[in-house]
């Protein structure tokens, strides 16, 4: 290899890594915050509309997943896992995104996190930019409505 | 004589007054009366117009109305390869199982909950069954491209046809790794297509959906419909490919009441079923012929619930208004008018297809008779 070549492969190295340390890092959200903070997940896949939906209120945090408006499940969720939750939630939607063009998308999505005042969204398609990133995120939210005894 | 007169006068006015009381009394009761006698009458005229409703027993065929047949059928229809239950049966079916292995094993990381419910869900004979399936929905599409003449498809565009259906493979888990990136799929209902940015496609199913359906003739239906789309007008439009039969068959699915006249700058866009109605279309063509395949083998009830079973799970009308995608035609017309009015369908339905064969669209449709 010669040293040109290494060079642009060590340059796009530190770019790729420091892309992927950011959208792993997001904005650290702190504890005291999240007191007061709800997270709303909605998306189509097929013919259904699906929403999970969590509120932290009053110390007590509460889960919802709703398939066409139908309540499916409701639950308190765990705090640590709430707070991992809102997290990785907070890196998808950090301003710097761009909403994923979605003319021909059949399977979209919107994002909701409030922390306080402060409400940050998303829309996207599951087919690019985000999807698959979305899809763990809603994989972890099922996670924790569930596990919870 | 003036007293008299006076007397005369005195009388003559309150038999007046009285008259008047008399007559108005008459003049309001007859007044309610008539109200009453109205609304009676709105009321038998309600009742009249309520009694078809509220007693549907009488002529509903399936020739002439699969829409209600098919749609009002209540509890499951069995046909001899199975049934299909409610689109949330399924889920909520699969999401005890995500539970149960939660609870059973504590400790267990999300990825090693999903690996156990693949073990659980994707069960191989589950998989053979659709994996069956989808080369069978693949083999006849291809098989309907090939049937085209030489004016209405050329070599190059079944090439080009042929060579998207085959790029595009049917994902499965088990492992539960296959769906890594879309790890929430594995306890829903949902069987789709998917095409990137980078030009890859594939199809996957939610493992819901394996527990939903067990009907061969639904599951065929599905993936052939999945599979229409990987070849439909509008995702061809978008990766630049030009199919010329596409135009007239989307011309026939606007004549025939199939889809809306678009809006020129609003084609293969939100609220546009000419993709939808490709994929149904396509899709009933499929399904007509695996029908008729087993039209010698089963009884008359069999093949009835078979059809039924066909495209039950369709009878179930999106509405998700959150998105304004409403991309499919509406249940009744994807029942009636693209599924029911099949010419094959028709026959194996035992129904006359002679309005039928010139109204149902192909790819040489030349134009209403």
């Amino acid at each position: 290899m010669n040293p040109a070549t290494k060079a642009v492969a060590l340059l796009a190295a530190v770019f790729f890594t420091s892309i992927s340390l950011s959208a792993s890092t997001g904005i650290e959200i702190k504890e005291e915050k999240l007191k007061d903070s709800a997270v709303d997940l909605i998306y189509v896949l097929g013919n259904n509309l699906r929403r999970f939906i969590a509120e932290s209120k009053n110390e007590t945090i509460t889960g919802r997943y709703f398939v066409d408006k139908q309540l499916i499940k409701e639950g308190q969720l765990d705090s640590g896992g709430y707070k991992e939750l809102v997290q990785k939630i907070s890196t998808l939607v950090t301003p710097h995104r761009q909403p994923a063009n979605d003319a021909l998308c059949r399977t979209p999505f919107k994002v909701f996190l409030r922390v306080g005042n402060d409400t940050q969204r998303l829309t996207g398609c599951r087919s690019s930019g985000y999807g698959s990133i979305f899809s763990r995120i809603t994989r972890d939210a099922e996670f924790l409505l569930y596990s919870k005894k | 004589m003036g007293v008299t007169l006076r007397s005369k006068l005195l009388i003559l006015s309150t038999l007046g007054i009285i008259g008047v009381a008399v007559f108005s009394f008459i003049a309001v009761k007859a007044f309610k009366a008539t109200t009453k006698n109205s609304n009676k009458a709105k009321t038998i005229a309600i009742k009249l117009v309520e009694k078809p409703q509220a007693d549907p027993k009488p002529t509903i065929d399936v020739c002439h109305n699969a829409y209600t047949v098919f749609c009002s059928k209540k509890g499951i229809a069995r046909d001899p390869t199975g049934v299909v239950k409610k689109d949330l049966l399924g889920e909520l079916q699969a999401l005890r199982t995500y539970e149960e292995i939660i609870h059973e094993t504590p400790g267990l990381s999300a990825d090693e909950v999903d690996e156990e419910l693949v073990k659980r869900i994707y069960t191989p004979e589950r998989t053979r069954r659709i994996r069956s399936a989808y080369e069978w929905a693949r083999f006849s599409i291809q098989k309907i491209i090939n049937a085209q003449h030489g004016d209405i498809l050329s070599k190059t565009e079944k090439r080009t046809l042929k060579k998207v259906l085959e790029t595009t493979p049917l994902e499965l888990p088990p492992p539960a790794s296959v769906y890594a990136d879309e790890p929430d799929l594995l306890t829903k209902n949902d069987v789709f297509y998917e095409r990137f940015e980078n030009g890859t496609r594939r199809l996957r199913v939610g493992g819901a959906y394996l527990l939903t359906v067990k009907s061969w003739f639904n599951m065929v239906f599905t993936l052939a419909h999945e599979l229409a789309h990987t070849i439909d007008p509008c995702e061809l439009k978008a990766q630049n490919i030009e199919v010329k039969a596409y135009k007239s068959l989307a011309e026939c699915f606007i004549e025939t009441d199939l889809t809306a006249k678009p809006d020129p700058e609003k084609e293969c866009q939100e609220n546009d079923h000419l993709s939808e109605a490709f994929a149904d279309w396509m899709a009933v063509q499929v399904a007509a012929v695996t029908l008729k395949k087993y039209s010698t083998e089963f009884d008359r009830a069999q093949l009835m619930n078979a059809a039924i079973n066909t495209v039950r799970d369709l009878c179930e009308e999106e509405e998700i208004l959150e998105f304004d995608t409403v991309s499919h035609p509406s249940s009744k017309v994807r029942i009636q008018n693209i599924f029911a009015e099949n010419p094959v369908v028709r026959t194996v339905l035992g129904c006359s297809i002679k309005n039928s064969e010139n109204r149902y669209c192909s790819f040489d449709w030349k134009g209403k008779n």
